[in-house]
């Protein structure tokens, strides 16, 4: 039988590029991000008794990092404050530039391939508070399972989808000016 | 006048982007379905938006698995170091 030193050894071998690569996507701060995935491993090796083989590793190690996020947003956001959409529409509620009807030429594909693109992308989520950034990226981690998100950060549902309606509407505009319209 | 028709019979914009969101994750029930669709049929402004929104939806679903991660070797030592360096 494996002991759990060798266990461990083998997980960490095996996944630290993946765990690395999601807990960098949510924490763009290397640094950050590469303490997030140590704790992790942390966690899992006092809890590899309880683990033994139950669910999927990769599905494990994923849980506990979601976990370790989940921490890291209700210890640092205890309130997630007024979510405002006053820059984007008046008080009918109409939008309040015609910025919107401007079209995005390229196609799915020369973005997805484009480096440029990808560090436009970035410096536009970077611009989000992170108090919305965090909800935001979870969501795709977790596949848009907003309950589960919402509980997990400490959020009502209602503000999580206004969280997600406002950084859109905010990373759509500064890709508009930073790259479709520039 | 007439977004103010719309607005009062069917979303205002600002009530269709949360709309949008929602059908995005798959949560609008078919009353609320109804009233998205009708609205993006008759504003332009928000088909736009609802077309670029689907787009910032596919970049941010690949963006998540395309992070690059230079080589962990480094990291790797390190935690098994912290974790195992005692024993």
């Amino acid at each position: 039988m494996k002991s759990n030193r060798d266990f461990l050894i083998e997980m960490i071998d095996q996944y630290t590029t993946s765990l690395l690569q999601r807990a960098r996507f949510i924490l763009p701060n290397s640094e950050d991000a590469e303490d997030m995935v140590q704790d992790v491993f942390i966690v899992a090796f006092e809890g590899i008794e309880n683990y033994k083989g139950n669910s999927n590793i990769k599905t494990w190690l994923m849980g506990i990092l979601s976990h370790k996020v989940a921490d890291y947003y209700r210890k640092k956001y205890k309130a997630t404050g007024n979510i405002s959409l006053d820059t984007f529409f008046d008080e009918s509620g109409s939008w309040k530039s015609d910025s919107i009807l401007k079209t995005w030429e390229e196609t799915d594909e020369s973005l997805l391939n484009d480096g440029q693109f990808k560090k436009t992308l970035e410096h536009c989520l970077n611009k989000l508070p992170e108090k919305w950034s965090i909800p935001v990226k979870m969501y795709y981690l977790e596949e848009k399972k907003s309950e589960l998100i919402s509980q997990e950060l400490n959020i009502t549902t209602t503000n999580l989808w206004k969280i997600l309606q406002r950084s859109r509407l905010q990373l759509r505009e500064c890709l508009d000016t930073k790259w479709f319209n520039q | 006048m007439i977004t103010k028709i719309i607005h009062s019979l069917f979303l205002s914009c600002k009530k269709a982007t949360l709309f949008i969101e929602l059908n995005n994750g798959n949560n609008l029930n078919v009353l609320q379905k109804i009233r998205l669709k009708t609205h993006l049929k008759i504003c332009k402004y928000c088909k736009s938006y609802e077309e670029k929104a689907q787009r910032i939806d596919r970049v941010l679903n690949n963006e998540l698995h395309s992070v690059n991660i230079k080589n962990t070797n480094e990291l790797e030592e390190k935690i098994k170091k912290r974790i195992l360096g005692s024993e």
